[in-house]
This record gives C-alpha cells, structure tokens and sequence, in this order.
C-alpha cells in the first residue's frame, strides 16, 4: 500500500528524531555516571530525569494552551489536533514525573506518597489532564468537541501553573526547590552545586524538551492521518 | 558515629526501579503509538482496495499517500 511522500518537514522530524534519541542516551548516562554522587545516595540521581520530564511535560501542556487559543481564534482543526498531541505527550511526561518521584521518596521519605501540596496538586493537574482525553470523546459533533477541548485545554493550564509555583507559596510542603531557597519543611534537599550536576541538569532538561516535541510531531502527524482515513471511510461507505 | 552520618546509603535498587519505570512508561506509549499506526495503515489500505473495486470517485486520493 504505502506511497508515502519523503517532504522537507518528514527530513526535519527524522533529523529531529535522530537528535532526540541521541541526546536521551547522551543524558541518561550523564544522570547515571556523569553527574557525582549526593549524600542522598544514587537515588538522587532519578531527580535530573525527573525534572526533565516535568519541564518536557510543562512545555507539551503549553503547547497545548497555545494551540487551544489558536483554535478559538482561527477555528482551524489543525490546532485541535495539535493541542490533543500535546496533552497526551505531556501526560506520559508528566506520569513519569509523578512516578519517579515517588521511587525517590521512599528512600527518603520513607513513603511512597504523601497528601502534601505539591505532590497533590501534580496529581490534580494530571488527572484534570487525563479527564481531557475522556471528556472529549463525549461529543459526537466535531466542532463542539474541538471548542469543548479548547476551553478546558486553556483552563486545565492553570493547574501546571499551580503545580509549578505551589512550592514557592506555600511554607509547609516538604517537597525540597533546587533552584531557589526550598520550602521551610522541606524535607530530602540536596543542592545542585558542581558543575557536572549543573550541565547535567540541564542537559536532561533540554532533552526531555527536545523529545516532547519530537513526540508531539509524530503524534499530530497520526492524529491528521487517522482524521483522513476517518474522512475518506465516509466517502467511501456513502458510496 | 561520625561514619554513619557521612555514609552515603544504599538505594541503588530504586534508581533501578525508576531506569524500569522510565523504560516502561516511555515503552509503553511508543508501542502503543506503532500499534495505532500499523491498524490506521490498515485500515486506509482496505479503503484503498474498496475505492479502487469501486468506480473511480473525483477528488478522492489514496489515503496512506496523505501520511507526511
């Protein structure tokens, strides 16, 4: 079957691609062997992964935002396609995160998981996210659903935004701020103090952000397609 | 004393559990976008194989030829 178009943009994705998957192993060794050990012990080391995912997540879910905008402005499906790539890549991000800081904490906390704000409000947020994907498929109509997931994608936005500065505003979580001073009851801070924990840092940050929008390419590109198949199905059972 | 407050413990195993998770999450979702792929593929390839059983409609291209 397949005749499939070789364009510009599918070199720049599979350019992109490669760069990704590099960068990923480039980053992982660096968070496993690169980085110095912290008195925390190598569980520690989960933490430049776990950042990383949070900000390649944070950045999918603003890219699903601004998509959402885009599409209450310009009613064009593209960004709702856009916007619902977005947020799935942005909840695997996000799910890891929530994951790998609770196998940080056991260590260190000597829990799995706590109701601290934090932690509760990066649950809230992705669930609010989750609901999104469940939600939408609740309209038949194609414009109501795509102007239903605008709004809520614009919306559920501001739960990243809590998730983000919760630490900074409330004193009583015990989830530990790297940059910045942490909470008052912080609890498992370690400081990002050598160069080689910097470099590493924000080489996984890049590389999550690199691989979130490489994710999101491919998943905008499946999603399009699959509409045209859908569309095309139509035509040919109303033959 | 002063060796047991500097030791640095050890939670090798749940790095390890955290490396599974990464590789389990990350894994997961790329399987299941090559899944929905391969049954998209197949399905547009079957409407291939009807439109062209089927007489000729205008304006209507092969659906995997879309996919860039």
């Amino acid at each position: 079957m397949a005749h499939r178009v070789s364009t510009p943009r599918s070199a720049i994705l599979t350019g992109l691609t490669v760069i990704a998957i590099l960068m990923f192993v480039v980053a992982t060794l660096m968070a496993l062997f690169y980085a110095p050990t912290d008195p925390q012990g190598m569980v520690q080391r989960i933490f430049y992964m776990h950042l990383g995912a949070f900000m390649g997540g944070s950045l999918a879910f603003l890219i699903a935002a601004i998509a959402s905008i885009l599409y209450l402005v310009k009613r064009n499906f593209k960004w709702d396609m856009m916007a619902l790539a977005a947020i799935e890549v942005g909840l695997v991000l996000t799910g890891f995160t929530i994951v790998s800081g609770a196998i940080w904490a056991r260590p260190i906390w000597n829990t799995w998981w706590t109701w601290d704000p934090r932690l509760t409000s990066a649950a809230v947020m992705w669930l609010a996210y989750a609901a999104y994907l469940m939600l939408r498929n609740g309209f038949e109509d194609p414009d109501r659903r795509a102007r239903f997931a605008a709004v809520y994608g614009i919306l559920a936005f501001s739960s990243v935004l809590f998730t983000t500065f919760i630490t900074r505003v409330r004193p009583d979580t015990i989830h530990p701020v790297v940059v910045g001073p942490s909470p008052q009851n912080a609890q498992g801070s370690f400081e990002v103090n050598s160069s080689a924990m910097r470099l590493t840092l924000i080489f996984n940050i890049l590389t999550y952000i690199v691989a979130a929008i490489t994710l999101i390419w491919y998943r905008y590109r499946l999603e399009r397609f699959t509409r045209q198949v859908q569309a095309l199905k139509m035509q040919v059972l109303s033959r | 004393m002063l060796l047991q407050q500097t030791a640095i413990p050890d939670n090798l195993s749940y790095l390890l559990l955290g490396l599974a998770m990464l590789a389990l999450i990350l894994g997961g979702y790329l399987v299941s976008y090559f899944v929905r792929l391969r049954n998209i593929r197949r399905e547009a390839a079957l409407l291939e194989q009807m439109q062209a059983e089927a007489p000729e409609a205008p304006g209507v291209s092969p659906a995997s030829a879309r996919l860039t």
